[in-house]
């Protein structure tokens, strides 16, 4: 016990002068944000939609550059623009086009404008329980499903018998307010004008609304077409009743006959340079856009 | 009047119908009870072992060694499980040493008046606000305030103001265990405070105090909400094996999220594995737990007083 | 000596644990700014930023003249400070060549170890000298007020909780919401592109039906198993019992909410032939289980409480153990008791994750066990993500947040005065 003193002050000597030499490394360095010796991290942010797509892109990029390693978070595109307004991404994802006002914002906070990439196409299927007799909708039945006061709250106002659903009652899920899927589908159901009523299950992630559905019969969902799983079905989706009806795949969405389906963007501040550059230009290359393809969405190349 | 007074000794000793009847339903309500307090441990158990039967396909060392992969499909929690030890070890730094002061300036300092109560009073609200409170306060504090930014230090910081309460909690208990007789054959001796609390006080009590912290250990790990929005990342590559692969200032993964992010999120992913997760952080905790239930127990058998 | 004169004085002399007590949170502080600086945040906090560390140059100075002054020493020697001083400004101010940089830096460093061996762990001079007494207890002073700050932490926690939240969320609080609207109106479209509504009726309504059916059920149970353990255990069973209560309280609520996705979602969709599993029950199970094992331990402690005296003056009358836990524990330790059902529901209120994963999530008036809900907590968890800053939903997320707090801190001091009420009596 004698020596305990002598070892905390050793401890405690080691500790201020790692802690001083930070410093000065950190002052002698220069102020490039990101750069950890050596290791430079790409941040990027945004939809849910497409988190597993970036998810896939930063996993198979960093078996390529070691360098660089791709911190991805969700949350939705309102996250990824909100980062990218308080200048704390360096590439935000977005699955819904980013507004003017929220540009403008950016280039105010940050004094660099949001340079915008489409990277890939994502189809929106409506989902209901793979033993619903139902197989096909039509936008404006959608709307008045989903609408509010909306008129469609049962299954036989669709003119089907959905024997395994009891109650008869439609159960809406969705997703939660503020993602893209959820502003993408009220805009290309209802408009501008029109709210969704209240009262559906607003899941937190693309893949909850999948496995909700395919363990209920009375549900409709909607959610991107490469979440589909064996329990569920997809409907073809008419754009009116008496346009032809088109499932959700790629050939139709490469048509562009397919109704619900958007582009997915990805949004650097101020042209892209550096690691990110080299990122983004991957991404976009025939090896990023195999990883699209992969995962249930719609590839660019083939447009 | 009469028959009362006059019992005789066999009567007191044999069972009239009345006693019968009481020991009846004394054994009864004993039932009843044991039952309600049964009912309660039963979903422990069930939870844990339906957990555990379903992860038992991918539980290894391997999984707790191994990234994510393949989109969060296959593969470990590594990234997630060294994530959750940055965490809990930051915030540990942080509130162990404010805890376990702010318990001796209660108990040691603090002289019994409305002060001392108001301080009181913020303790207990402090461990009766939601978690999800304490994140927004993470946001607004550390996050923007402070601009740490979303970063490992901010969660931590989040954590460490959340779970402090438990600390104090613990500590003033395991500080009111040492005999006031103690503290006076010190202070007459000519000791002056902080040399009492340093000298007798403080190795009188280091079980009780390591107990709370270990709690403390236990809650930061298994927290979700607070370190959603102030530093936990939906997904983020880091080098296997290597104990330093996160930069305190940077995002980590952290296994409360990852479960969450798994059994809603992504899609496909192996079956096995949300419950491997989840086992993981169960077992990671109660280990923890069991661990300071361990130390008290080893602080009774050896207790001087 | 005072706390103030050891931070701003150069009189007298401070001990080499005192030096280092001071000196390493302002090391922490320093390493701290000098990573967060860069952040544009904003003009004034940049200020007040500055003034902490200037504030904190200077403590490190008086206390190194302090140091000094131990050793007998004139505190002009502070002199050699300077040196290190002038070489980082040179390094940060001039861009000088490698060779130079490289001495520079040496200097630095060997003048930084210099003075902290120097003054950090040359002892100084026993007994008086002539700027002062010895200095052998001189740490305690700042060891004291540590500890003192410490003390009253949980007191500006609280506060800064408050006030941080309550910052966020002020602008609209004050400046366009309707709050009669926000209490309630069940209308909750903070999205809505014409019409956007903050009504968290349908919330608020949902975080109580959720809590209270989660009492329901926790309740009964929790005081059940508190009288069983507090009334008919021997001492080894009841040791292994609160291990496992403890075990209960551990697991987190995240797990919780992970169960209630898939097992008990299973469960309900099969035991009441229900379309959706997702139920305010599914929500209040969960929640019954995490909040349980505070009641019991609560109620326990009350139990506990009530004299022994009592309870053999009630055998010593010929009442059964159940007349006597009926007529003369509960209504003795009913405030007790009360504090912990409180307490339990303030954690049902709270709890996030759990209601997030296993309610339904869906904005509706709750009209049975078997619908679905929305919580208070689980719309920010769900929410506070995708929001800009400092929008209008942005805000009102936060004053969710501050409603949540003064719902639970209310529930809280209830809980308090009563648990005070009988300590007193």
């Amino acid at each position: 016990m004698k020596y305990r003193g002598l070892i905390i002050y050793v401890v405690l000597t080691i500790l201020v002068f790692s802690i001083y030499g930070f410093v000065i490394r950190d002052g002698s360095s220069g102020k490039e944000t990101g750069e950890v010796s050596g290791h430079s991290i790409i941040k990027n942010k945004g939809s849910d939609t497409m988190v597993n797509l970036a998810q896939a892109w930063a996993e198979v990029y960093s078996g390529i550059s070691d360098t660089v390693s791709v911190e991805v978070s969700g949350g939705g595109s309102g996250t990824g623009v909100a980062a990218l307004i308080n200048g704390t991404v360096d590439i935000a994802n977005c699955s819904r086009q980013i507004k003017p006002k929220e540009k403008e914002e950016a280039t105010k906070n940050t004094g660099k404008e949001p340079i915008e990439f489409i990277v890939g196409y994502d189809a929106l299927a409506v989902y209901v329980h793979k033993e619903n007799p139902l197989n096909k909708i039509t936008i404006p039945e959608l709307a008045e499903i989903y609408g509010e006061e909306g008129t469609i709250t049962r299954w036989d106002h669709l003119g089907i018998a959905n024997s395994g659903c009891r109650s008869d009652k439609i159960i809406r899920i969705s997703r939660q307010s503020n993602s893209g899927t959820y502003f993408y589908f009220r805009e290309a159901l209802l408009g501008k004008e029109r709210d969704f009523e209240s009262g559906s299950l607003d899941l937190h992630g693309s893949k909850d609304v999948v496995e909700v559905i395919g363990r209920t019969h009375c549900a409709i969902g909607y959610s991107g077409m490469g979440y589909a799983t064996d329990h569920v079905k997809m409907l073809e989706v008419a754009t009116t009743d008496d346009q032809p009806y088109y499932a959700p795949n790629l050939e139709n969405v490469i048509a562009k006959t397919y109704p619900i389906a958007r582009p997915l963007y990805m949004y650097s501040l101020g042209e892209p340079t550096g690691e990110a550059k080299a990122y983004l230009d991957w991404i976009l290359s025939d090896e990023g856009q195999k990883i699209v393809e992969e995962l249930g969405f719609v590839p660019l190349t083939k447009n | 009047m009469n028959t009362e007074t006059d019992i005789s000794a066999q009567d007191m000793f044999t069972e009239t119908a009345i006693g019968k009847q009481n020991r009846h339903i004394e054994n009864v309500v004993k039932i009843f009870f044991l039952i309600m307090t049964c009912l309660m441990i039963l979903p422990l158990l069930l939870i844990i072992g339906y957990l555990f039967y379903k992860a038992l396909p991918v539980l290894s060392l391997d999984f707790l060694f191994t990234n994510p992969k393949d989109n969060m499909r296959t593969g470990g929690v590594w990234a997630p499980f060294l994530g959750t030890i940055y965490l809990v070890v930051v915030s540990l730094l942080v509130a162990a040493p404010i805890g376990v002061f702010a318990s001796v300036y209660l108990n040691e300092y603090a002289s019994d008046n409305w002060f001392t109560r108001i301080v009181n009073l913020a303790v207990v609200n402090l461990a009766g606000v939601p978690s999800i409170v304490h994140a927004l306060f993470g946001v607004g504090a550390f996050v923007l305030f402070a601009g740490l930014g979303e970063s490992i230090l901010a969660a931590s910081l989040t954590l460490a103001i959340m779970t402090l309460p438990v600390i104090i909690a613990s500590t003033t208990e395991a500080l009111k265990a040492v005999p006031m007789s103690f503290r006076e054959a010190c202070w007459n001796l000519g000791a002056t405070r902080w040399q009492t609390i340093r000298r007798i006080v403080l190795p009188n009590s280091i079980s009780g105090i390591l107990t709370g912290v270990i709690l403390q250990v236990s809650r930061a790990a298994g927290e979700t909400a607070p370190i959603m929005f102030t530093g936990a990342v939906f997904f983020k590559p880091i080098a296997e094996g290597d104990f330093f692969a996160y930069n305190i200032f940077d995002q980590c993964m952290a296994l409360s999220l990852h479960l969450y992010t798994i059994s809603t999120q992504v899609p496909d992913v192996t079956e096995g594995i949300p419950y491997g997760t989840a086992i993981v952080l169960v077992g990671s905790v109660l280990l923890v737990n069991a661990a300071s239930i361990i130390l008290r127990v080893y602080l009774r058998t050896r207790k001087r007083w | 000596m005072k706390f103030i004169q050891i931070l701003f004085s150069f009189e007298g002399r401070i001990n080499r644990s005192g030096w280092w007590l001071l000196n390493l949170p302002i090391f922490v502080i320093f390493t701290v700014s000098s990573v967060t600086f860069d952040f544009p945040i904003n003009k004034l906090l940049e200020y007040i930023q500055l003034l902490i560390l200037l504030v904190l140059v200077l403590v490190h100075i008086t206390i190194s003249a302090k140091r000094w002054q131990d050793k007998n020493k004139s505190a002009l020697w502070l002199l050699f400070h300077i040196v290190p001083l002038i070489c980082s400004v040179s390094i940060l101010a001039v861009k000088l060549t490698s060779g130079w940089w490289e001495l520079f830096h040496l200097i630095t460093v060997i003048n930084g170890l210099w003075t902290c061996v120097e003054l950090g762990f040359i002892k100084g001079t026993e007994g008086s000298n002539q700027y002062g007494p010895d200095s052998e207890t001189s740490s305690e002073t700042v060891i004291d007020a540590y500890i003192s700050i410490c003390g009253i932490s949980s007191i500006i926690f609280v506060f800064g909780i408050f006030f941080f939240v309550f910052k966020e969320g002020a602008g609209f609080l004050f400046g366009g919401l309707d709050i009669w609207q926000f209490l309630t109106s069940e209308e909750w479209y903070p999205t809505s592109l014409e019409n956007k509504r903050y009504g968290t009726f349908a919330l608020i309504l949902g975080t109580f039906s959720v809590t209270a059916l989660a009492m329901l059920l926790a309740v009964p149970f929790g005081l059940g198993a508190a009288i069983y353990v507090s009334e008919f255990c021997s001492p080894k069973l009841r040791e292994t019992f609160k291990i496992v209560i403890e075990f209960l309280a551990a697991i987190p609520s995240v797990v919780w909410g992970f169960i209630g996705l898939t097992l008990m979602n299973q469960l309900i969709i099969q035991v009441f032939n229900a379309p959706i599993g997702l139920t305010m029950l599914n929500g209040g199970i969960m929640l019954a289980l995490m909040s349980v094992p505070i009641i019991v331990s609560i109620a326990e402690d009350a139990l506990k409480a009530v004299p022994d005296s009592y309870r053999e003056a009630a055998e010593a009358l010929g009442a059964t153990r159940w007349q006597v836990i009926y007529r003369v524990l509960l209504p003795a330790a009913k405030n007790g008791l009360l504090a912990a059902v409180l307490l339990g529901a303030a954690r049902s209120i709270g709890e996030t994750m759990a209601v997030l994963m296993a309610t339904g999530h869906s904005v509706n008036i709750p009209s049975g066990p078997l619908s679905w809900i929305r919580t208070l907590t689980a719309t920010i968890a769900a929410e506070l993500g995708e929001v800009a800053r400092g929008g209008e939903h942005y805000q009102v997320l936060f004053i969710i947040g501050i409603l949540l707090f003064s719902i639970t801190f209310v529930v809280n001091l209830i809980a308090d005065l009563v648990i005070k009420g009988i300590r007193q009596s």
